[in-house]
């Protein structure tokens, strides 16, 4: 089995660019796309008729069956540079609407006197949709039914390795035409849609305090002799005085 | 539903015989189905058994072109040259359980005014044949392979609800019927350049690459089938066709087609033109 390292506790995968927060869109893509990659690769992928690998190129003796099985793509749904064009069968993953929702009053979790800090919290539902593509009908909702019942079981070990707040059991959706664009050859998706719930935390913390610890070890005296100090201090309307 | 079978075309191959396509409407049952194949001078007989027992078939080329024999000859290669002259065409099928259609057509002209406008007949056979020298000349190698329609069904599809649960099974090549596609067809087309064209789609980028073909009017090419040509190897599904005419009698057809992408399993199906064909 490929081994996945994931941030413990954190709805992120170790090896992603730094710009990439957790639980932003595209740790969330990441996280489904290696999840859903480790059901189809190696032993996971035993007698099954499909196995994931880096490389898309199919094999000179690949024939979909469960002793020579063949390959699948899984990949995010855009890529601008996609390891192969138009492979089937292919599995894409696809965020929908981030919505952030209030769980207490101001969003304010918690006060730290001794700091001056307060602690803010909310929650982020994303709709993730898992596209099983294929290019028969029977094909795409086979693969769907396996993609779906992969995660309804392993829900409770996502949410705790990822530390999503909630994530909610599978739907799978009725397998419609897949077509970009009008002259798109035939295929059949098959989506997969289920929502995380990731909880966002940030601390404010007011910089009144902090400059004039800065003034005091420099020497500086708050009376006005130093502007560019004084206009900083000025944050949260408080005045260094 | 019943199973019916529908004769498609009855082509002159002036003055060689004639091409009878056939096609199996509601082919259900799973397993071999047998066509008799029958010829007469008129709609009510009698009949001439050509062949019977035919398998792994969707056409019957009536050859005229018997071995020399002086004595016999007259009888059995019937003037094509003439242009009055038809035949028709009587096809049975036998499906696996034993249930038995038949289809009876001729080869006359559909239009009632051509048929006795000898002129336009001549002009018809005309067009036919320039067509077919001129593929020579502008046109490349191709083969055709004609989807199957019926047949045995594949062990990747659902005996129940005939789902195709495995595309890329090398044994029915991602139709559901065993072997996938009749005999190679080997013949001429002329192809247009095709349009390679790139979007940006929220469902990603769509490529797609199309064209068309101007083929001879034999065989009936449908929806599905697939040209390989022979040169690039390069293989194309059919999205339409048209049929061009003259007075309800196809010249010629013109095929619109896809691209099919290279890691789809059809690029390994083999398609040897030195093969022979059963057909021709």
């Amino acid at each position: 089995m490929a081994k996945l390292t994931p941030y413990y506790g954190t709805p992120r995968i170790d090896g992603q660019h730094p710009d990439v927060f957790p639980g932003s869109p595209l740790a969330l893509i990441a996280i489904f796309v290696e999840v859903i990659r480790l059901r189809f690769s190696q032993d996971n992928s035993y007698k099954l008729p499909y196995y994931w690998t880096q490389d898309p190129t199919p094999e000179e003796d690949e024939d979909n069956s469960d002793d020579k099985p063949r390959k699948i793509q899984i990949e995010s749904q855009y890529l601008q540079h996609p390891d192969s064009r138009d492979f089937r069968p292919a599995i894409f993953v696809e965020r929908g609407d981030m919505s952030f929702s209030k769980i207490v009053v101001g969003n304010r979790a918690e006060y730290d006197e001794k700091t001056d800090s307060n602690l803010y919290v909310m929650q982020a539902t994303t709709p993730i949709s898992i596209l099983c593509v294929t290019k028969d009908r029977g094909e795409s909702m086979s693969i769907g039914e396996i993609v779906a019942f992969y995660l309804a079981s392993l829900l409770p070990e996502l949410r705790e390795t990822f530390g999503f707040q909630d994530a909610t059991l599978p739907m799978l959706a009725s397998t419609q035409v897949y077509r970009r664009s009008s002259n798109d050859i035939e295929e059949w998706v098959t989506p997969v849609n289920l929502q995380v719930t990731c909880k966002h935390l940030w601390r404010e913390r007011v910089i009144a305090p902090k400059l004039r610890e800065i003034q005091f070890s420099l020497g500086l005296a708050p009376d006005g002799s130093n502007p560019t100090l004084l206009n900083l201090s000025l944050y949260k309307g408080r005045t260094a005085t | 539903m019943v199973m019916a079978l529908n004769i498609k075309a009855i082509t002159g191959l002036y003055p060689r015989g004639f091409f009878i396509q056939w096609d199996v409407r509601e082919a259900t049952e799973s397993g071999e189905y047998k066509f008799d194949v029958y010829r007469s001078g008129s709609q009510s007989g009698p009949w001439d058994l050509l062949a019977s027992g035919l398998t792994d078939r969707y056409a019957y080329v009536d050859r005229f072109d018997a071995p020399f024999d002086a004595t016999t000859e007259a009888v059995l290669r019937p003037n094509q040259l003439n242009l009055f002259r038809y035949f028709v065409y009587r096809i049975v099928v036998t499906a696996p359980s034993g249930k038995t259609a038949e289809a009876v057509e001729d080869g006359h002209p559909r239009d009632e005014g051509a048929l006795n406008d000898l002129k336009m007949n001549q002009y018809q056979r005309k067009a036919l044949r320039d067509f077919r020298l001129s593929l020579k000349f502008n046109g490349t190698k191709c083969c055709i392979l004609k989807r199957r329609h019926w047949g045995v069904r594949c062990d990747c599809t659902d005996k129940k609800t005939r789902e195709i649960v495995r595309s890329s099974c090398k044994k029915c090549w991602g139709t559901g019927i065993v072997g996938g596609y009749w005999a190679p067809q080997l013949t001429y087309a002329r192809r247009n350049v095709s349009t390679n064209a790139s979007a940006v789609t929220p469902q990603g980028k769509s490529d797609t690459n199309d064209t068309k073909f101007w083929m001879p009017d034999y065989p009936s090419l449908e929806c599905d089938d697939v040209v390989v040509f022979l040169r690039d190897q390069s293989r194309w599904r059919i999205d339409q066709t048209v049929g061009t005419e003259i007075r309800l009698q196809q010249v010629h057809q013109v095929i619109s087609a896809q691209s099919i992408d290279r890691s789809h399993i059809l690029y390994s199906l083999p398609v040897d033109p030195d093969v022979e064909n059963p057909l021709l």
